[in-house]
């Protein structure tokens, strides 16, 4: 699959996902703008791992604010370089903008490591955007976190 | 002094331990409680979305300082449901086992590190995030975020999310102590 189609094929499953995620939310012109980027950088540079491109997402003095990864833009970069620590496609569970923030909260479907009985958790992104560019980004990963 | 504002113009505010009820007076800005340094001069709520920040802020602290009758007033009691894989699915079961653990009720408005560095909500969504220090297995004590996120309906909250799994932060004594308690309502070892 080319790189286009698996744009074109994100996008299809944005537009669908999100007639699915609960409640409409209230969003301006800009803050919708900044929802679609976000998620765009998202899947783009941490799921597929291209990481060239962020400089066409990310501020040049972009705050990182996952401690596994340190020095900005670049640490952030090297961090995705490594296919291992992409994160896993997940259900949307809420995607909503808020002034210059986004937050996109996901579902991730898991096994209890004992006893394999089938589970759901979340996990959350939440970023602030300038200017067209993200300038800072807090999840929930701790040191040992695997995804 | 803590004031929270509540629906039609009430406001609720802790004076020296005591919840008061009053009437707002119209020039009373809306109140968010957060503690930042972080840029949050974008952000623009609704009266909607100021009242459930209230509501979700009250929920939290009084959640966790065992202040469950509070609880009682701003939940979905029957409906609601909590997706914290390892807690009770309901929200008595969740109270019980808060309960088991905070026997004594402390101080609701005491505790400072309860206070969170970014409030963000759009309509029926607020999602409350916390800068914490956490230890590595060495203990060396880091930087780190803690979640919520709430989804209200009718004024009230419905659902509600943290970021509890099963590896990482597993609580299996969570599931222990619901399977010993004899409830209905505990989540699948």
């Amino acid at each position: 699959m080319t790189y286009s189609q698996t744009k074109l094929l994100f996008w299809t499953f944005v537009l669908l996902a999100s007639s699915c995620v609960p409640s409409a939310m209230a969003q301006s012109g800009p803050e919708k703008k900044n929802q679609e980027m976000v998620l765009s950088w998202y899947h783009d540079v941490l799921v597929l791992g291209h990481v060239r491109e962020a400089s066409k997402y990310m501020a040049e003095d972009y705050i990182e604010h996952d401690p596994r990864i340190s020095g900005g833009r670049a640490g952030f970069i090297q961090h995705y370089e490594n296919a291992s620590a992409r994160p896993a496609e997940a259900k949307q569970t809420a995607t909503f903008a808020q002034g210059d923030y986004v937050v996109i909260v996901w579902q991730h479907a898991d096994k209890d490591p004992k006893t394999s009985t089938p589970y759901t958790y979340a996990t959350y992104d939440v970023v602030r955007v300038k200017n067209g560019k993200i300038q800072e980004h807090w999840n929930n990963a701790k040191k040992n976190s695997q995804w | 002094m803590n004031i929270w504002k509540l629906f039609g113009g009430l406001v609720l505010t802790a004076v020296g331990g005591l919840l008061l009820l009053a009437q707002a007076p119209s020039n009373i800005p809306p109140i968010i409680p957060m503690h930042t340094s972080y840029d949050v001069s974008s952000l623009k709520y609704t009266p909607v979305e100021q009242d459930h920040i209230a509501i979700a802020d009250l929920f939290f602290r009084a959640l966790h300082s065992g202040h469950f009758e509070l609880v009682t007033d701003v939940i979905e009691l029957h409906d609601a449901v909590n997706h914290n894989p390892n807690d009770p699915k309901t929200p008595p079961g969740l109270m019980a086992l808060l309960q088991s653990r905070i026997p004594e009720p402390k101080p609701l408005f005491k505790e400072q590190d309860q206070i969170p560095s970014l409030v963000l909500a759009n309509e029926n969504f607020v999602m409350f995030m916390w800068d914490q220090q956490v230890k590595d297995p060495n203990g060396s004590a880091y930087p780190a975020n803690r979640f919520e996120l709430i989804r209200f309906k009718d004024g009230k909250i419905a659902e509600h999310w943290d970021v509890a799994n099963r590896r990482e932060n597993a609580q299996e004594w969570k599931i222990d102590w619901c399977i010993k308690a004899g409830r209905t309502d505990c989540p699948t070892p």
